[in-house]
């Protein structure tokens, strides 16, 4: 027979400041638009032929 | 224990249009075009120590930098994003020598079957049994993966089925426990060559984790780890064991909600989550009795990631290489309407680890959707000048500002010839000697040399 083990919550239960997001989550859907477009800049256009082109050596 | 780790990262390498160019050429001729201060290319050997103490070589048709000896997570991360900016800048030479783009990539597979590694490496107490490393490693690699996989597009070796997984190395280990790094590989390497006293120090070789472009990520990798193995050393780790830990590898990796249950040991089941708030629980409980760097900033660091994961993953995009990338691919994948096998999440997951200007990693960071890393000034010193508090500070030293006196550099001994042409062996056996402390950086090389036979004849 198999339990769950207890979790052991953070004492903390407030987020601190190491947690909060970066950029307000209303922001964040309309700047990952804004993001997506810059980065299709960037891309190659051909994407399989830039994944096909990246065989390597297996190394360790 | 005080800490002392450094991690070696292989990276891919891609010439588009260049078929006569084999991996071991091109690797070849980005550490030839290597621009900070390094021993020289001697004949066929590509293989050249750096003026920050590092290392920097071809391995198996990669280039490859292994950072100097570091004594915190913060400078193993400042002194491994050095690394990839003398590989980026290599490679941008290299580019121009050849008149083509030679492109280097920070990731583990290429999605074909080949896998190369991303390797940490913590110096241990001997007196540490092995039996009880190796009994607690793979717990602690495996669900790790919550925090440090890079993320993937694609599940088995070859990519065989469409998805998207949390590591980028966990198909490609089959073994709980092994020697060999190219083929059937071991969560736990046994390898065991110090290069230090050996019967004071265990070099514990992690070959297991991913290389990650996110420096908050990097950094918790290694500080996480740092830690647990530290209260292994004092004993205070739980006794908590996955099972079967190569199947719960893949397990962790394909659960995207991090919730799926895991057999431990005891016949209870747990997920990795789970698992990994009670190592937290026994890291902070170490780090209450035994000072180890950053142990305050990491557990906090540590505790948001774990609280994120419960309550929303995709709050981790911020700081996490797989929450990142995923939050990325969903978007491309609404915008396609597609399910996994778009070549465009490919393409986007190569992209993410290509070094240099193209980089996404740095464009996330830019637009201020990922945790920014340390002020450029560190990483740029950090390409030319070594860590003070380990022997990587004489080691930097003779090659940065003394080359042409080095016959010879390894990483607990030079060989060195004076300006009267006399050899002196110097050994370094001991990582935490010759250091800045005790080895000023502006003797003459006849000095240094006399200074360091009389302190260890």
């Amino acid at each position: 027979m198999s339990e769950r083990i207890q979790r052991h919550r953070s004492a903390s239960t407030q987020r601190d400041e190491a947690t909060t997001p970066l950029v307000s989550r209303q922001d964040q859907t309309g700047d990952l638009d804004a993001l997506l477009d810059e980065i299709d800049l960037v891309l190659e256009s051909d994407a399989e032929e830039y994944v096909k082109g990246f065989v390597q050596k297996g190394g360790q | 224990m005080p800490l002392l780790l450094g991690t070696e990262t292989e990276y891919g390498i891609a010439a588009p249009g260049r078929p006569d160019l084999d991996a071991h050429a091109l690797s070849a001729a980005v550490v030839e075009a290597c621009g900070v201060p390094a021993t020289p290319v001697v004949e066929e050997s590509r293989h050249r120590m750096l003026g920050n103490g590092g290392r920097f070589y071809v391995d198996h048709g990669h280039p490859e930098y292994c950072t100097p000896e570091t004594r915190s997570a913060s400078d193993a991360l400042v002194w491994e994003l050095a690394g990839d900016q003398v590989v980026a800048e290599a490679a941008a030479r290299a580019s121009a020598a050849l008149g083509s783009p030679v492109r280097v990539y920070k990731n583990n597979t290429d999605g074909k079957g080949n896998s190369y590694g991303y390797h940490e490496n913590y110096l241990l107490h001997r007196a540490t049994g092995w039996e009880a490393v190796e009994d607690a490693l793979p717990t602690l690699l495996v669900t790790r993966t919550l925090l440090a996989g890079a993320g993937r597009v694609g599940l088995g070796r070859a990519s065989e089925q469409p998805g998207f997984q949390l590591s980028q190395r966990a198909d490609f280990f089959e073994r709980v426990s092994g020697l060999d790094t190219t083929q059937r590989r071991g969560i736990v390497n046994t390898r065991d060559e110090p290069h230090a006293l050996p019967r004071q120090w265990r070099r514990l070789h992690v070959i297991a984790g991913d290389a990650t472009r996110s420096p908050f990520a990097t950094w918790l990798k290694l500080g996480v780890l740092g830690l647990l193995l530290g209260a292994l050393e004092e004993g205070l780790l739980p006794p908590v064991r996955l099972a079967d830990p190569v199947t719960a590898f893949a397990t962790v990796s394909r659960d995207r909600a991090c919730a799926t249950p895991l057999p431990l040991a005891d016949g209870r089941t747990a997920t990795a989550a789970d698992v990994q708030e009670e190592l937290r629980d026994a890291a902070a409980g170490f780090a209450e009795r035994v000072p180890f760097p950053e142990a305050s900033e990491i557990i906090t660091a540590w505790t948001g990631v774990l609280d994120d994961l419960r309550a929303d993953p995709a709050r981790l995009s911020d700081r996490l290489d797989w929450a990142a990338k995923l939050t990325l691919l969903e978007g491309y994948r609404a915008r396609a309407g597609s399910g996994w096998d778009h070549p465009k999440l490919a393409q986007v997951d190569l992209a993410w680890a290509e070094l240099g200007e193209r980089g996404l990693a740095e464009r996330l960071q830019a637009a201020g959707r990922l945790r920014p890393g340390p002020v450029p000034e560190r990483v740029e010193a950090a390409m030319v000048t070594p860590p003070t508090d380990t022997r990587a500070h004489t080691r930097g030293l003779w090659v940065r500002d003394h080359v042409e006196h080095v016959i010879a550099a390894g990483w607990d001994s030079m060989l060195v010839r004076d300006s009267g042409g006399a050899l002196h062996a110097l050994g370094m056996p001991d990582p935490f000697r010759h250091t800045a402390a005790q080895v000023e950086a502006s003797l003459s090389a006849d000095r240094l040399a006399r200074g360091h036979d009389r302190r260890d004849p």
